[in-house]
C-alpha cells in the first residue's frame, strides 16, 4: 500500500509539474513573441526611447525621432556648428546609425527628394534649402563617421555607415565623394548576390556608386572628363564596383529588369567596360568617352532625368530605420551577367554615356598596358575618321602609341575583317609633353595610320590595333564601323584607291600635309606679338602678358596668359596664379579653346596657346611678381594726373566699413546708397565704379536676411553677391554686400555711414561714395525663452539653450542646509552606545557570577571546612559538650587530611587509614595522631535511608549547622 | 545678588543679542533687494548689470539656490547674446550646479545645466576635442551613493540592531535566541559597513568642496607650481577641490587628480 501511494503522489506531481511547465512555456512564447525579446539573447533589448524614436520616424515625424535620439545619445541638437559627439554616440552605435538616418530624411525634407538633387526645386529658396540640407548632412556626417571609422564596430554596422555617408554626399551633389565613401562600402561588403554571400548594402553601394559615377561625369569639366573617365581607380587595388565581383555571374553595376533599357547606353555602368565584347555594342561606352573629350563640355550643369534613382536607405522596400538593436533593411540591387566582359589582367577606363549615334568623329580607347609588367607599357590611342562609311567609302584607322623616353614601340599592326581593303600603314614619329603635379615628363612614340574601305555594307568590328612593346604586343580598343550601302552622294575621300594597293602619290609636285605639324613648317606666320627673344624653356613654358606696368588701386589691369609648347602635350592640372591682391574677371568665355597662334621663343617657333585671359583690377598696392613671363610692350601709365591711393587710405575705408558693420542692427538690412550721402533708401542701387561707365554697384542686399546663417551672432564676414563682367575688355558690373550682424547694446545706436573710395577711370581721380545708415532703436534682448524665437528666420529647435525656463523673479523658499544633528562623535556614541551597554550588562553579570563561584569554592574548601570544625569545636568546649566537641575535631581532622593530601580520609576504613596516609606522603607519626582523632566517633557501618528532599543550590551553598554537617560527613565516608 | 543686579545683566544681555542680530537681518534684506535688481534686469535682457549684481552678492556670502540659478541664466543670457565672453558657459554650469546643490530636485536648474553640458560638448566636438572620460574612484562612488545623513541613520540603526541580537543571543533555546544568533553578526558586518562610508562622507564635506570649471579647458598639474601637465578637464566640469596652496589648488575630476589654478575653479555652495 504504501509503495502504490508513493506511485500516486509521484505521478501526481509529475503532472502538476508538466503543467506548470507548460504554463511557464506559454508565457514565455507570449512574452518573447509579442514583446520583441530574444531569449537568445536575453540580456539585449531594445531602448525605449529608440524604440519611440522608431516609431515616430515610421510614422514621418522625423524632428521628433531626432529630439528622441538627441536626447538619448546625449549630443545635443544638430544646429549650424554641428552636433556634438559624445562616446555615447560610439557605445550606442544603432541608436547612432538612426539617428544619422533621421537626420538624412530631414536632409531630404529641404530640397529636391534623394535622387532628383538636379531637378530645380519647387517653391522654395534653392538656398535656403541648401544650407539647411548641408546643416542636416553635416550633422549626420558628424554621427556616421564616428560609426564608420570605429573599427570596434561592426564590419555590417560599418558598412551601413559607409553607404549612408555616401547618400549624404550623394545627396549633397558631390558625387566624387560620395564614389569614395560607397568603395568604403564595397570594401567592406562586396556586391554580391545574397546566395552568394554579399550583402544587400553592398549591391545597393555600387548601383548608387554607377549613378554617381555618371553625374560626377556629366558635371565635370572638359579636363576632369579626359582624365578621369571612370572616377574609379582601375588598375589599383581599390575596386571599383564592376571589379567587385569579378567573374561572378551577377554584377551590382548594371540591374536587373529595371534597367533593361540602360542596355543600350551602358547603363550607369561603374566597371569597366572596354573588354572585348561579343557583340557590336561593347564599344559604346569606349566611344562615348572620346565623344565626350571631343565635345566642349557643357558649362552649367545638364538638367535631366537621372537614369536610374539611386538606392537609398529610407524608402521603398526598406521598411523602417535600423533600431537599437536590429539593422536597417537596406535594399539590394538588381544585378546582370557581366562576368565575361571583364578581361583578367586589364583594367579599362570608358565612359558610361550612351554613344550618339549618327556623330561622325574620331574616338579613342585608352588602354593601360597588362598589369603585371613591372615597366611602365606605352599608351595606345586608336582613332578612326569615322563610324559610318558607305560601300567604297575609305576611312583611315590611326594608332598612337606613346612610351616613355628610351622605350621604342615597333611593328604596328592592324587586321581588318573580311569585308576591308586595307593598305598602309604609314609611319610617324609622335611626341607628347605632360605637365601637372608638380612635374612633367615627354613620351615618345609611333603613329600608324592605316586607309581602309568597306566592300561590303554591315556593321563590322574592327580588332584593336596593336604595337610591340618590349617583346609583346600592347593593343587599343577595337572599333565598331557601320558600313553603309553606297549612295554616291558621298565624296570618295580618295578616288585613286586601289582595293589592297598602296596610296597613289600626287602627280603635280610635292603632295599636301595637311597633317604635318606646323611647327616643322617654316612657312608658318609667327605672331611678333607673341614672340620672345628667349625661351625660359626649351619645350614648354608659361608666360603672363600685362597691358600695364603701373596702376592705381583700381584701375583694371588686362593680363594674357600664354602656354608656348614645341610639343603637343596634356595640361593634367591646372593651377591659376593666387593674385590674392587682385580682383579677378575673365575676359574670355572659354580660355584655351581658341585657335593657336604660332610665335618665335628664342630660336623656335613655339605654340602659342593663349589659356586664359583676365582683367585684375587692382585691391591692394603692390609690386606684381612676374617670374616667367616678360611682356612684350610696356604701355606708359594711363592715369599720369590720377593720384595715387596710398594704403593707409584702403586700410581707411576697410576699417571704416567694419566700424559701421559691427552697429548695424540685429538681421535688418540697410540700403548702402554711393551717392548723396544722406538717409538710407531702398533698393536704389549706386555706382561705386570700378571702370567705366557701367560701374560697380555696391548696395546692401535686403535677400541676404534670409540666409541661414542669420541666427549667428556677432558680426559675420558679409555675403557678397555680384555680377562683374568684362563686355568689351573693361570691367563693369555690381556688387552688394549683406551684413548679419547683433548689436549688443540696447538704445539708439547711430549707424553711422559708409564711405567707400573708388577710381573713377573717366576722371582718372578718386572719388568716395558714402552712405549714410541712420539709426535704429535696439530694446534690450528678451529673456532666454524668448530670445531664441526673435528672427522669424530663426529654425525652430536649433537654439541650444531654446528650453532654458526664465530667471526667477523672488526668493523661493528655501532654508539653509543645518549641520546634521547627529553627526561626528555624537554619532559615534550613539552608534557605541547600545551595543557597548549591552556588553556591559552581559560583561558584568558574567563577572558576578564568576565572583559569587569563587567565593563557594572558598567556602566549601576543605581548609575551610577545617577551620570552620575546629572554631565548633571551640564553642562545644566551650559549652561543654563534649560530643559536640568529638564531633567537630573530627570533622576538623578529615578536612584537615584532605587539604594536606587530598585523601578523603571520612571514606577510608579506619584501620586502612594508616598505610593510606602513609602511600599520601604522610609521615608515620604524623598518620598516627590523625588516626586517633579520626577513629573517635565512627560510626557504625550501616545503611542509611535515601532523603528524597530536593537539593537546592541556596542550601547547598547556604551556611550549615554542624549538625548536618557531621551528617553529611558521615554519610559520604559511608558512601 | 540683587534683583536689581540681575534685572540690569538680563537688559545688557538682550541689548548685545539685539546688537549681533540687526546686521545679519539687514543684510538679509539688502541681499534680497540685490537679486530683486538683479532678476529685474535679468527680466529686461540687461545680463551685465544682472550678472554685476548676482556675483556682488555670491561675494558677499548670499546663498539661495534662486540667486545661484538666476546667475546660471544671466551668463546662458550672455552667452546667447553675442557677449560671450571665455568661461562664461562654465560659469553658467556653476551658477545651475550650486542650486542644485542646495536645492537638490530643481528642475529647471537641471534642465540648464544639461543644455550647457550639450552645449559645451557641441562646442568641444567642433573644436575635435577628445571627449573626457570621468569615472569616480571606487570610494568616491560607494561614498556617494547616499549623503551623510542616510549613512549616519544606516550606522545607528545597525547599531541598535546590533545590541538587540546581542540580547536575544543570550535568550534561552527558541526562535528569540535564533534570531539573536543571525541577526547580531549581520548587525556587525552593517555597522562595519555603514560606518566606515558614514566617516568618508564626513570626511568629504569636511574637507572637500565642489567647483566648476570655468575656463575653456584646464590642465592638471601633478605638482602645485610648475608641475608636469595632465589631464584636461573641460569648461563645466564638476571637480572636487580639496587643498589650496598659494593661488593653486587639488582638485579631484573622476579618477584623476591634480593641481589647477585657483582662478580656473569656482567653488560651489557656502564653505562647510
Amino acid at each position: 500500500m504504501a509503495r502504490r501511494a508513493a506511485l500516486q503522489r509521484l505521478a501526481r506531481g509529475a503532472a502538476v509539474a508538466s503543467f506548470a511547465g507548460a504554463l511557464v512555456g506559454a508565457a514565455s512564447w507570449l512574452v518573447g513573441g509579442c514583446s520583441g525579446w530574444d531569449p537568445t539573447s536575453p540580456f539585449e533589448r531594445n531602448s525605449p526611447e529608440v524604440e519611440l524614436a522608431v516609431i515616430a520616424l515610421d510614422a514621418g515625424d522625423h524632428r521628433t525621432a531626432e529630439e528622441i535620439l538627441e536626447r538619448y545619445l546625449g549630443t545635443g541638437e544638430c544646429g549650424d556648428g554641428g552636433i556634438g559627439v559624445p562616446d555615447t554616440v560610439k557605445r550606442k552605435a544603432d541608436g547612432s546609425f538612426d539617428l544619422a538616418l533621421t537626420l538624412f530624411g530631414l536632409a531630404e525634407s529641404f530640397g529636391e527628394p534623394f535622387g532628383d538633387e538636379e531637378e530645380p526645386p519647387e517653391g522654395k529658396s534653392p538656398d535656403r534649402d541648401a544650407l539647411l540640407r548641408a546643416m542636416e548632412a553635416r550633422c549626420a556626417r558628424l554621427i556616421i563617421d564616428a560609426i564608420a571609422h570605429d573599427e570596434a564596430q561592426p564590419i555590417e554596422l560599418r558598412a551601413r555607415a559607409f553607404y549612408l555617408a555616401g547618400n549624404l554626399e550623394f545627396l549633397q551633389g558631390r558625387y566624387l565623394e560620395a564614389v569614395k565613401l560607397y568603395d568604403e562600402t564595397l570594401r567592406l561588403v562586396p556586391g554580391l548576390l545574397l546566395e552568394a554571400g554579399g550583402d544587400d548594402v553592398g549591391r545597393d553601394a555600387a548601383w548608387n556608386r554607377a549613378i554617381a559615377l555618371r553625374r560626377a561625369n556629366l558635371t565635370a569639366t572638359p579636363l576632369e572628363e579626359t582624365t578621369q573617365p571612370d572616377g574609379g581607380t582601375d588598375g589599383s587595388a581599390s575596386p571599383d564596383a564592376g571589379d567587385q565581383d569579378g567573374g561572378a555571374p551577377n554584377d551590382a553595376g548594371d540591374s536587373g529588369p529595371s534597367d533593361e533599357g540602360d542596355a543600350g547606353d551602358a547603363g550607369p555602368d561603374a566597371g569597366d567596360d572596354g573588354g572585348v565584347p561579343a557583340s557590336g555594342e561593347g564599344d559604346a561606352g569606349g566611344d562615348a568617352a572620346s565623344e565626350e573629350a571631343a565635345t566642349p563640355a557643357p558649362t552649367a550643369r545638364r538638367r535631366r532625368p537621372p537614369p536610374s534613382a539611386p538606392r537609398r536607405p529610407g524608402s521603398g522596400r526598406r521598411p523602417g530605420p535600423r533600431s537599437a538593436r536590429g539593422g536597417a533593411d537596406l535594399p539590394g540591387a538588381g544585378s546582370k551577367n557581366r562576368g565575361q566582359r571583364r578581361r583578367a589582367g586589364h583594367a579599362w577606363r570608358t565612359s558610361d554615356h550612351a554613344p550618339r549615334a549618327g556623330l561622325a568623329g574620331d574616338a579613342a580607347v585608352v588602354c593601360s598596358a597588362p598589369a603585371r609588367a613591372q615597366k611602365r607599357a606605352p599608351r595606345g590611342r586608336g582613332q578612326r575618321s569615322s563610324r559610318q562609311v558607305e560601300v567604297g567609302e575609305s576611312f583611315t584607322v590611326e594608332l598612337k602609341a606613346l612610351s616613355e623616353q628610351g622605350e621604342t614601340t615597333s611593328d604596328p599592326q592592324l587586321r581588318p575583317p573580311t569585308g576591308f581593303e586595307i593598305s598602309g600603314p604609314r609611319i610617324s614619329t609622335q611626341t607628347l609633353a605632360q605637365f601637372g603635379g608638380g612635374r612633367s615628363t615627354v613620351k615618345s612614340g609611333l603613329g600608324a595610320t592605316w586607309t581602309l574601305v568597306g566592300t561590303t555594307p554591315g556593321t563590322f568590328t574592327i580588332p584593336a590595333p596593336s604595337v610591340l612593346w618590349a617583346g609583346q604586343r600592347v593593343t587599343a580598343a577595337p572599333m565598331t564601323i557601320e558600313v553603309t550601302a553606297a549612295t554616291g552622294g558621298r565624296s570618295r575621300s580618295n578616288p585613286f584607291l586601289l582595293p589592297g594597293g598602296p596610296p597613289l602619290g600626287w602627280p603635280f609636285g610635292p603632295a599636301p600635309r595637311p597633317s604635318a605639324d606646323p611647327l616643322e613648317d617654316p612657312d608658318v606666320p609667327a605672331e611678333r606679338e607673341l614672340s620672345l627673344p628667349t625661351a625660359p624653356d626649351d619645350r614648354i613654358f608659361l608666360r603672363i602678358a600685362l597691358d600695364k606696368d603701373k596702376a592705381v588701386v583700381g584701375e583694371q589691369i588686362t593680363a594674357s596668359f600664354y602656354i608656348y609648347a614645341r610639343y603637343d602635350f596634356e595640361a593634367q592640372e591646372r593651377h591659376d596664379a593666387s593674385l590674392a591682391d587682385f580682383l579677378r574677371v575673365p575676359l574670355s568665355q572659354n580660355p584655351g579653346t581658341g585657335p593657336a597662334a604660332y610665335a618665335i621663343a628664342g630660336a623656335h617657333l613655339h605654340r602659342a596657346a593663349a589659356r586664359s585671359r583676365g582683367a585684375l583690377p587692382a585691391a591692394r598696392r603692390r609690386a606684381v611678381d612676374r617670374q616667367l613671363q616678360r611682356p612684350l610692350h610696356r604701355p606708359s601709365p594711363r592715369s599720369p594726373g590720377a593720384a595715387r591711393v596710398e594704403r593707409s587710405d584702403h586700410r581707411r575705408h576697410r576699417a571704416a566699413r567694419r566700424r559701421a558693420a559691427a552697429r548695424l542692427r540685429d538681421r535688418r538690412r540697410r540700403q548702402l546708397l554711393d551717392r548723396g550721402g544722406g538717409a538710407a533708401e531702398a533698393h536704389r542701387p549706386g555706382r561705386v565704379a570700378l571702370g567705366d561707365g557701367e560701374g560697380l554697384r555696391e548696395r546692401q542686399s535686403a535677400a541676404a536676411a534670409a540666409r541661414a546663417g542669420a541666427q549667428r551672432r556677432g558680426v559675420l564676414d558679409p555675403e557678397t553677391r555680384q555680377a562683374i563682367e568684362a563686355p568689351g575688355g573693361v570691367v563693369g558690373g555690381w556688387r552688394s554686400f549683406g551684413y548679419v550682424v547683433r548689436i549688443e547694446e540696447s538704445g539708439t545706436i547711430d549707424l553711422g555711414k559708409i564711405e567707400l573710395p573708388f577710381w573713377d577711370p573717366a576722371t582718372h581721380a578718386y572719388r568716395t561714395a558714402v552712405a549714410e545708415l541712420g539709426t535704429v532703436q535696439v530694446a534690450p534682448s528678451l529673456g532666454p525663452a524668448g530670445a531664441g524665437s526673435a528672427s522669424p528666420q530663426a529654425t525652430p529647435g536649433r537654439e541650444p539653450f531654446a528650453g532654458l525656463a526664465g530667471p526667477r523673479t523672488a526668493l523661493g523658499a528655501w532654508a539653509p542646509g543645518r549641520a546634521p544633528a547627529l553627526e561626528g562623535p555624537r554619532l559615534w556614541l550613539l552608534v557605541a552606545a547600545a551595543p557597548l551597554l549591552v556588553g556591559l550588562i552581559v560583561g558584568g553579570r558574567r563577572l558576578a557570577r564568576r565572583l559569587r563561584e569563587r567565593r563557594l569554592r572558598q567556602e566549601t574548601s576543605a581548609g575551610a571546612l577545617a577551620t570552620r570544625a575546629l572554631r565548633e569545636a571551640s564553642d562545644a568546649e566551650a559549652r561543654g559538650d563534649a560530643k559536640g566537641v568529638a564531633a567537630a575535631v573530627e570533622r576538623a581532622v578529615h578536612a584537615a587530611v584532605e587539604t594536606a593530601t587530598g585523601l578523603r580520609s571520612r571514606g577510608v576504613l579506619i584501620e586502612q587509614l594508616l598505610p593510606e596516609l602513609e602511600k599520601h606522603g604522610v609521615e608515620r607519626e604524623t598518620a598516627e595522631r590523625a588516626r586517633l582523632p579520626a577513629g573517635l566517633r565512627r560510626p557504625a557501618l550501616r545503611p542509611r535511608r535515601q532523603r528524597h528532599r530536593p537539593r537546592r543550590r541556596s542550601v547547598e551553598y547556604g551556611p550549615r549547622r554542624p549538625v548536618q554537617a557531621s551528617a553529611r560527613c558521615g554519610q559520604g565516608a559511608a558512601t | 545678588m540683587s534683583s536689581h543686579v540681575r534685572g540690569c545683566c538680563a537688559a545688557l544681555l538682550a541689548a548685545l543679542l539685539l546688537t549681533a542680530a540687526a546686521p545679519a537681518r539687514a543684510d538679509e534684506a539688502d541681499g534680497e533687494a540685490v537679486f530683486a535688481r538683479a532678476a529685474e534686469a535679468l527680466t529686461a535682457g540687461e545680463f551685465g548689470k544682472a550678472i554685476d549684481d548676482l556675483e556682488h552678492l555670491a561675494d558677499r556670502g548670499f546663498v539661495h539656490p534662486d540667486a545661484s540659478y538666476d546667475r546660471g541664466v544671466a551668463y546662458v543670457m550672455r552667452v546667447r547674446g553675442g557677449a560671450e565672453r571665455p568661461g562664461d558657459l562654465g560659469r553658467a554650469a556653476a551658477g545651475f550646479e550650486e542650486a542644485l546643490l542646495l536645492r537638490p530636485n530643481d528642475a529647471d536648474a537641471q534642465q540648464g545645466l544639461d543644455l550647457v553640458r550639450a552645449e559645451i560638448t557641441r562646442r568641444r566636438s567642433r573644436r575635435a576635442s577628445d571627449s573626457v572620460d570621468v569615472r569616480p574612484t571606487l570610494d568616491r562612488a560607494l561614498v556617494r551613493l547616499a549623503d551623510e545623513q542616510t549613512w549616519g541613520w544606516l550606522a545607528l540603526g545597525a547599531s541598535l540592531l546590533l545590541a538587540a541580537g546581542l540580547i536575544l543571543r543570550r535568550a534561552p533555546r527558541g526562535p528569540a535566541r535564533i534570531t539573536g544568533s543571525v541577526l547580531w553578526p549581520t548587525a556587525a558586518a552593517a555597522v562595519a559597513i555603514f560606518l566606515p562610508l558614514c566617516i568618508g562622507a564626513r570626511h568629504l564635506r569636511l574637507h572637500t568642496r565642489p567647483g566648476v570649471v570655468v575656463v575653456s579647458e584646464a590642465w592638471l598639474a601633478s605638482e602645485p607650481a610648475g608641475g608636469a601637465r595632465g589631464v584636461g578637464v573641460p569648461e563645466g566640469a564638476l571637480l572636487e577641490t580639496s587643498e589650496r596652496r598659494g593661488n593653486e589648488i587639488r582638485v579631484r575630476h573622476g579618477s584623476n587628480a591634480g593641481w589647477l589654478p585657483a582662478g580656473s575653479v569656482r567653488l560651489l555652495g557656502p564653505p562647510s
